[in-house]
């Protein structure tokens, strides 16, 4: 028995637990009286709990425990949801958290755990000393006293652990009720193990199976004559359960008891656990969770599939390979041609079919969903709008839209940036949301959805939106722009002031943000991601900020460009359009040539110049050809001596050489093998 | 015969030439040598990169020793090699005229800090002096300097 095999499942699934309590925990701070959110935490925990123990993880199980015990009180009643124990919850969760990555690293617990238990007995303390628990004799009673409304006077005994009973017991307080149930299968039954399987199917629809008697094992095995005994929790009535067993074909006969467990205090069950001797308590901790896995597949369906983890640069190296792969197949393509070799060209057209798939799969491969992004943020919004006093709801939309891997590693920060931005200056105070005729607690959106080849993040919030004329004048007053400037400006180009650099409109600058890098680094940060982003705002009404993103960086739509014998690509995401334009279009102003293009002025240069190619040609022909490109907001063209055509293209890094260099981005190999560079026009002039 | 008792380590070099003179470079740097290849103008990148080239996917610099060096014959022909390199997880070509032969020198014969050589480039860019025997020297390149690589460098982004 290696625990090896079983590491990794415990490690995605305490993963997934953690972070379902963190849900669950935003969740009960928002509507704390809410029960059944508990009880997902409690679940959660539980689960935990099981599966530390089961791989010998004391402190995740010591510690889950604790909360366990927290959270059953609040379900008794005994004690209430204060922003001091969801506070404490959450600093559990954290060193939940830490544990399970330490476990990861070296696979064992070295963050301490005292001092968040003596938090949680405190907790547990000052509550009983409100409302005391009613403690009770020190006799532990096993045993259950069948009330029975049945004719059987056969009395069933089960023995049950005190997980068991603590389940039993959470559950009748809750006003469910724990059936004996007598299952007799019919004699001519084939396959007994499949009608065991549908009736705990059924029951478990309804329900929560405790035990049964043969065990789980046994009855899949078939190790038992035609009856077995299943002790079971539900809401439901007796009818009720004994129909839906009956259900089942092949059933012969079916007897319910209603049953009482009782006797058992909360602290005697604390202090049995702490005692009991590790076996019993792993091993039925393994029965319980066969249970609930079990549970798991029927209710949710089998939705895992088989995964590997594989390194990124393995990833990137396949990448590599089916570029060249693509590469070498336009030559042969080429060679074909050239030699008129009809059957070359055929098997051709099936081995391109073959690599755009090939390269779509690879592509694919790399793609991450957004949620890893996005998961983070609400516990940040929570935590910021503690700090600033303010109450905020954060909505996600669209967060298994996929990303890839290198988008996604980036797009954190300007994220947490611009959320930051929306909590801090945009959603008010609760009090002057209410002296606005608005809701005290204030809406954050955040979603993500596909447009075309490219990703679109919103982040809205229904703030005090961006006062235009504030930012004119913060313009003027930071010497950005000068009055007169200013005047000209629309309400939409001041709005966009925000991402000059050197801008903080915060009244009180906090920690949260306020340094005045915030928007220009933004901006610069998801312009190098061949992004672009916009800013719509409504004062009083709140703001949108709009991120549009390539869906790859390793490949990108671009214009490929002839100067002299040179080859340059330029990103289509900064092409606004191509156009000719003639020698008598082209006016000096201020010794810059410019043109006149429907109502905007727009610088003309020549990229042989800028980029220095060697060449005759004088810097303006008769008829010039264009290449209209958006540096920020403003708009510049280039000419250029060939439109080769748009392409997609592989990006490939130059490298730390070329760190530094202005105007290019990377290089991309040609369909010949050569090496083209791809321009990066924000850096260009 | 060279008296081997001493506890000597040896370096295998690669030598090869640029004008007429020797120069060498420890093998661990060199990954392969190659032909003449089509190279691309990388516009406004310092002057001694005379582009980059394709090698199986992967676009590398090249630079050109002879102008790095300052040399007066700044002239390469036809026959020329590029030794691609890899040094602290860069790479990038050199071009020299020829590559000649890989040999195994002891470390004693190497001469560090040569005050003065009668190679043509600055001592800032040398690692030191190998005698090969005792008509000929080789001159060692400090390929860090070379390639202006400094020893935080060493991770890329």
């Amino acid at each position: 028995m290696s625990m090896a095999q079983y590491m990794s499942v415990f490690i995605d699934e305490s993963k997934e637990h953690l972070q379902l309590m963190n849900d669950s925990l935003l969740k009960l701070e928002q509507e704390p009286e809410d029960l059944k959110i508990i009880d997902e935490i409690f679940r959660s925990a539980h689960t935990l709990k099981g599966m530390s123990a089961t791989m010998g993880f004391n402190r995740l199980a010591e510690l889950t425990h604790h909360m366990e015990n927290i959270l059953d009180n609040i379900r008794n009643g005994k004690a209430e949801v204060d922003t001091n124990l969801v506070d404490v919850l959450f600093e559990c969760l954290d060193t939940l958290n830490a544990l399970v990555d330490e476990v990861i690293d070296n696979g064992e617990e070295s963050t301490g755990i005292d001092n968040l238990l003596v938090k949680l007995e405190e907790i547990g303390k000052n509550k009983s000393e409100i409302k005391p628990v009613p403690s009770n004799n020190d006799v532990v009673s096993k045993t259950i006293s069948s009330t029975s409304e049945t004719s059987t006077n056969n009395k069933i005994t089960f023995d049950f652990n005190e997980f068991e009973t603590e389940v039993i017991l959470v559950g009748q307080e809750k006003g469910m009720k724990l059936y004996l149930i007598e299952i007799n299968l019919d004699e001519a039954c084939l396959l007994k193990a499949a009608r065991t399987y549908m009736v705990f199917r059924n029951l478990e629809e309804i329900g929560e199976i405790i035990k049964s008697n043969p065990s789980v094992q046994a009855l899949e095995e078939e190790k038992f004559d035609n009856v077995f005994t299943v002790a079971f929790l539900s809401s439901k009535s007796m009818d009720e359960v004994k129909k839906e067993v009956e259900d089942v074909s092949e059933v012969k006969t079916v007897i319910v008891q209603d049953l009482r467990l009782e006797g058992i205090s909360q602290e005697m069950k604390d202090k049995k656990h702490s005692e009991e001797n590790k076996d019993s308590s792993k091993k039925s901790e393994k029965s319980k969770e066969d249970n609930s896995k079990k549970k798991e597949k029927t209710t949710e369906s089998i939705k895992k599939t088989a995964t590997v983890r594989v390194d990124t640069e393995k990833l990137d190296a396949l990448m590599n390979l089916v570029a060249e792969l693509v590469i070498n197949k336009t030559r042969l393509a080429q060679i074909g041609s050239e030699y008129n070799l009809q059957e070359l060209s055929e098997t051709l057209s099936h081995v391109d079919r073959v690599t755009s798939d090939l390269q779509a799969v690879v592509t694919k491969a790399r793609m991450v969903p957004i949620e890893t992004v996005f998961s983070r943020f609400p516990r940040m919004i929570r935590d910021l709008a503690k700090n600033l006093g303010k109450e905020i709801d954060l909505v996600i939309q669209g967060k298994e839209t996929e990303l890839d891997r290198t988008v996604i590693d980036e797009i954190g920060d300007p994220l947490v940036h611009l959320i930051r931005n929306s909590v801090d200056h945009g959603v008010e105070k609760p009090e002057i949301r209410e002296n606005n005729g608005k809701n005290s607690t204030g809406l954050v959106l955040l979603k993500a959805e596909h447009e075309g080849n490219s990703v679109v993040i919103t982040i809205k919030d229904d703030g005090k939106g961006i006062d235009a004329e504030l930012m004119g004048r913060k313009a003027v007053e930071k010497g950005l722009l000068t009055e007169e400037e200013v005047e000209k400006l629309t309400k939409e180009e001041k709005i966009k002031l925000i991402f000059a650099s050197g801008f903080s409109t915060a009244e009180n600058i906090t920690d949260v943000s306020g340094r005045g890098v915030g928007m220009d680094v933004v901006r610069t940060k998801i312009e190098a991601l061949n992004g672009s982003i916009e800013v719509l705002s409504e004062i009083g009404v709140g703001s949108e900020i709009k991120i549009k993103l390539p869906l790859t960086l390793a490949i990108i739509e671009a214009l490929m460009v002839k100067l002299e014998n040179e080859i340059y690509a330029i990103p289509l995401a900064n092409i606004v359009e191509t156009i000719d334009i003639s020698k008598n279009e082209i006016k000096v102003v201020q010794g810059e040539n410019v043109v006149l293009l429907r109502g905007e002025i727009v610088p003309i240069l020549n990229l042989s110049k800028l980029l220095d190619v060697n060449t005759e040609k004088p810097e303006i022909e008769d008829s010039n050809t264009v290449v209209i490109v958006k540096v920020g907001n403003k708009k510049i063209g280039l000419v250029v001596d060939v439109l080769i055509g748009q392409q997609e293209i592989v990006i490939k890094s130059l490298g730390k050489l070329f760190t530094g260099t202005k105007g290019i981005t990377g290089a991309t190999v040609l369909g010949n093998g050569e090496v083209a560079l791809i321009l990066d026009v924000l850096t260009l002039v | 015969m060279i008296d081997t008792k001493n506890k000597n380590q040896t370096v295998q070099i690669v030598g090869f030439k640029l004008n007429s003179e020797e120069y060498a470079l420890e093998i661990e740097n060199v990954q392969e040598i190659i032909k003449k290849i089509k190279t691309t103008r990388v516009p406004r990148s310092k002057e001694y990169i005379n582009g980059v080239v394709n090698l199986r996917g992967i676009v590398i610099p090249i630079i050109n020793l002879k102008y790095r060096f300052n040399m007066s014959n700044q002239d390469y022909d036809d026959n020329l090699r590029i030794i691609i390199l890899k040094v602290n997880g860069i790479s990038a070509g050199i071009m020299v005229d020829s590559v000649s032969e890989v040999i195994e020198v002891k470390e004693e014969l190497i001469l560090p800090n040569p005050k003065q050589t009668n190679a043509e480039i600055s001592v800032d860019y040398l690692n030191g002096v190998c005698k090969v025997d005792e008509e000929r020297l080789m001159t060692l390149l400090n390929i860090e300097k070379v390639l202006e690589i400094k020893k935080h460098d060493n991770y890329i982004k």
